[in-house]
């Protein structure tokens, strides 16, 4: 009967966190806040108090043990990768501004954490915590940073590789190990009243195991990260042994008086950080960890929450100077040492609103406070509380702080100059790499310098714990290596540009109007059915764009000996017959035209092709009649032509406003390879607009 | 120099000043601690257990749960219907009545009044309990001692 009560009960924790998670995300919120929320909606905040008998069947207390201990079990392998993911080349080559900032970071709001106790002791707390505890237990819960969801922002926000994202990462994670640190003084010195061990004892037993775990412990652990190395993985035999380790460290510092949460996260942290052995442990241990057990710590959390103790006007003043000394301490602590150091305005306000996130880590050190009855349930509460508002207000007060955009502008750089033609490379798959830059090549005119940009947008998907990419610049872009190696033996220049983004085609926009890109060309990797055929966010830019578009499917990797442009009239026909011109000049290749004439099926008007200036460089049209232009094309095409190009035009079931299945045609019933391009007429983009709006309106 | 400076101010300075925090606070009274568990050890129970008609009370040997916070507390009775109780605490003295969303006590209202002894071992609670708005409820005095504390480790 047990087991099913605690079937049922993951089964309803998991499903409330990966929905309001969802939600969260859906407001560019990070998943793990959405999760922590629904943590405290399963408690008696919520569910306890709109079904009280629904929360009664299915939490009731007698169950909540197993649910506390596979909590625990998970607050276990969470420190353990956050201290993995500690790596102390973090914090080099940031210089005093590193080190000023994280000192005030941790100082500032632990004095004004132990200030507020002062206020707050005579109110919330009972004669059976000493003052000492209390205070210094507040200045710690006061200090704490959420490291893995700000490296998750950071990423996020493409600030990783900008200065103020290496400062901030650095404070953060001398910020975790100070924290830790201090908390496991104050766990020693509020069990020290309790416990058996004195508190001497526990100190001192601590520092001979840190000191252990520093030398014969990395050395051991070194042999761990060797054997991973030779194996290329990490094994089942030596997951367990880690696994082993860790239970052998969480057992040892829990039996000295501390916390078995410490031991967890210094054998984390004194892991070797060979790449085989953390990149392989965190694989295994991320995913579980992350899906499957915080979601079960945060609904026991919940479970203990009640937010209806921060009752009556009373309480909510108590609950806004804590809010006003959390942010008061983090946030304006951080951003003045910062600004003191040597950052702008701007950056260092980043840095202490990105500083000022507490997150789950937050919770990680009330639960311990809570259970140790260092602070009160009502403090309790409004303490999760505070966790939760400062690490969701992180994001909209760092959009209003330091923009998106104008992180994206400078990352991307300025646009360059109007006298070489800019061409931006969209890659998505780092196999399209070499085909979309050699095109691209292709594309630009002989008679002007130039400059590629290759793209690659890391799609923010699924929330990774403990995720910071190391410092490196777009050169290093996996995705991207293909495509300049490919350019490099060309013998031409690619420019690489890489970042995390939400939105791939407002960026992939925003860098072609900041690179003043004439050209953005892109990959056709969609199968070719339905209505998406390009794929949504080909099918924006190709909507939306103020360049010309080129989207490229290669069915082959060899050079263009022959090419055919299709050509029924309009801007986008005309377009592609100046690509084939381009073709013809950069490559040397033949390029043949198809002016299919006798029908007026999609015909668009306009002012016809210099047709004789073409021919001079050796593009010129052969005039056939046909009722349907698209037979007649692929007719053609299947001569042996090796790419075949083409106006995004309704001639070709390529309507820019449809897309309709029609347009596969010319792929699916020929070898060459196809290049859809789409002209720049900013009254045609206006054009498309109006008519999705009615599109939209009409389904509506 | 300049950042010496600022490591002095920013660092230094609060630093000094949790001293002077620590050792201000070591004078400070805060409320009497009544949290945890208390077991009703009373030989009136039986007189508690018909307390009101249609209301249970926990019985003797029965637990009584206090959480507190402060000078509040929410004491929970372990009867039939788990009855919360709003407390407050002030000095050696503990007063409660429900929460406003007890709706099972609408019209009729627990109410109970302890002082806390700290001189007996283990320590104790005596105080009364009564029914406000019932004429034939009594009020009767009731005894609670401190249950065996549990302890994480």
């Amino acid at each position: 009967m047990h087991l099913l009560t605690l079937l049922v009960q993951v089964a309803v924790v998991l499903v409330a966190a990966r929905a309001v998670g969802l939600v969260f995300r859906r407001f560019h919120q990070p998943q793990v806040v959405g999760e922590m929320v629904a943590g405290i909606l399963l408690g008696p905040s919520l569910l306890g108090w709109v079904a009280p008998g629904l929360s009664a069947w299915i939490f009731p207390p007698e169950s909540l043990g197993s649910l506390g201990v596979l909590s625990q079990v998970g607050l276990i392998l969470f420190m353990f990768l956050v201290g993995l993911e500690f790596d102390t080349r973090l914090l080099r080559g940031h210089g005093h501004t590193a080190v000023v900032t994280s000192h005030v970071s941790i100082v500032v709001p632990f004095f004004l954490g132990a200030a507020l106790a002062l206020f707050l002791y005579p109110r919330l707390s009972d004669s059976s915590v000493g003052f000492t505890g209390f205070a210094l237990f507040m200045g710690a819960a006061m200090s704490v940073t959420a490291f893995p969801v700000l490296a998750r922002i950071l990423t996020e926000r493409n600030l990783m590789r900008t200065r103020v994202g290496a400062v901030t990462i650095a404070c953060a994670a001398v910020d975790d190990v100070t924290a830790w640190s201090i908390l496991a003084v104050v766990v020693a010195v509020v069990r020290a009243g309790s416990a058996e061990v004195p508190l001497w004892l526990t100190l001192a037993g601590t520092a001979v195991y840190v000191g252990l775990m520093l030398t014969v412990g990395r050395r051991v652990l070194g042999w761990l990260g060797s054997f991973a190395r030779n194996r290329g993985r990490v094994t089942q035999d030596l997951l367990a042994a880690v696994l082993l380790f860790l239970l052998a460290s969480a057992w040892t510092t829990e039996w000295l008086g501390i916390h078995a949460l410490f031991g967890a996260f210094l054998l984390g942290a004194v892991m070797p950080r060979d790449h085989a052995l953390v990149h392989g442990l965190t694989e295994k241990l991320e995913d579980v960890t992350v899906v499957f057990f915080l979601p079960l710590f945060f609904a026991y959390t919940g479970l203990r929450t009640r937010i209806g103790l921060v009752d009556g006007t009373e309480m909510w003043l108590y609950f806004g100077l804590v809010m006003l000394v959390a942010v008061a301490g983090k946030f304006g602590g951080s951003t003045l040492a910062a600004r003191a150091s040597g950052l702008g305005w701007r950056e260092a306000g980043a840095l202490g609103v990105l500083m000022n996130t507490r997150g789950l880590m937050e919770l990680v050190i009330l639960t311990i406070g809570l259970e140790l009855g260092v602070i009160s349930p009502a403090l309790f509460a409004m303490m999760v509380l505070m966790a939760l508002a400062t690490t969701f207000m992180t994001t909209p007060l760092l959009e209003l702080i330091y923009p998106s955009r104008l992180i994206r502008r400078e990352a991307v750089g300025a646009a360059d100059g109007p006298e070489a033609h800019t061409t931006l490379v969209s890659i998505s798959l780092p196999s399209s790499g070499p085909g979309l830059v050699r095109t691209a090549a292709a594309l630009s005119p002989a008679s002007r310098e130039r400059r590629i940009y290759a793209l690659h947008l890391d799609r923010v998907a699924e929330q990774r714990l403990v995720e910071i990419p190391p410092e490196r610049g777009p050169e290093r872009e996996a995705a991207l290596i293909p495509a300049l190696d490919a350019a490099e033996a060309a013998g031409f220049e690619v420019r690489p540009l890489s970042f995390a983004s939400r939105a791939p085609a407002r960026d992939i926009l925003e860098v072609a109007h900041e690179k003043g890109a004439e050209l953005v060309v892109m990959g056709w990797h969609k199968p070719v059915i339905g209505r998406g055929i390009l794929g949504g966010t080909v099918h924006e830019v190709m909507r939306t764009a103020r360049a010309e578009v080129a989207v490229y499917l290669e069915r082959h990797p060899r050079a263009w000996r022959r090419v055919l442009v299709l050509y029924h009239g309009g801007l986008h026909d005309r377009a592609a017959v100046e690509m084939g011109r381009r073709i013809a000049r950069r490559e040397g290749v033949e390029v043949d035209v198809l002016r299919v004439e006798g029908s007026e099926a999609g015909r668009e008007t306009g002012p016809e092709p210099g047709w004789a200036a073409l021919a001079a460089d050796g593009v010129g049209p052969r005039t056939v009649s046909a009722d349907f232009p698209e037979d007649a094309a692929v007719e053609e095409a299947r001569r042996g032509y090796d790419l075949v190009v083409v106006g995004a035009s309704g001639a070709w079931g390529l309507e820019l406003s449809a897309f309709g299945p029609g347009g596969a045609r010319l792929a699916r019933e020929t070898g060459a390879s196809l290049l859809i391009v789409r002209g720049f007429a900013p009254a045609e983009v206006a054009r498309l607009r109006r008519e999705e709006k009615v599109e939209e309106a009409g389904a509506a | 120099m300049k950042t010496i400076l600022v490591y002095m101010v920013l660092v230094g300075v609060p630093l000094l000043g949790l001293l002077g925090i620590l050792r201000a606070g070591e004078r400070m009274v805060p409320p009497r601690h009544v949290g945890g568990a208390w077991e009703i050890a009373d030989s009136s129970a039986t007189g508690l257990q018909s307390l009101c008609p249609g209301l249970g009370f926990p019985g003797m040997g029965a637990a009584i749960d206090v959480s507190q916070s402060g000078t509040r507390a929410r004491v929970v009775l372990n009867d039939s219907l788990a009855t919360p109780l709003d407390a407050r605490i002030e000095g050696l003295m503990l007063t409660a009545r429900p929460e406003r969303e007890a709706g099972a006590y609408a019209g009729r209202e627990l109410r109970l009044a302890a002082a806390l002894d700290t001189l007996a071992d283990p320590m104790a609670l005596r105080g009364t309990v009564s029914v406000a708005g019932c004429d034939a409820c009594p009020t009767v005095p009731f005894h609670a001692v401190r249950a065996a504390p549990t302890g994480t480790r």
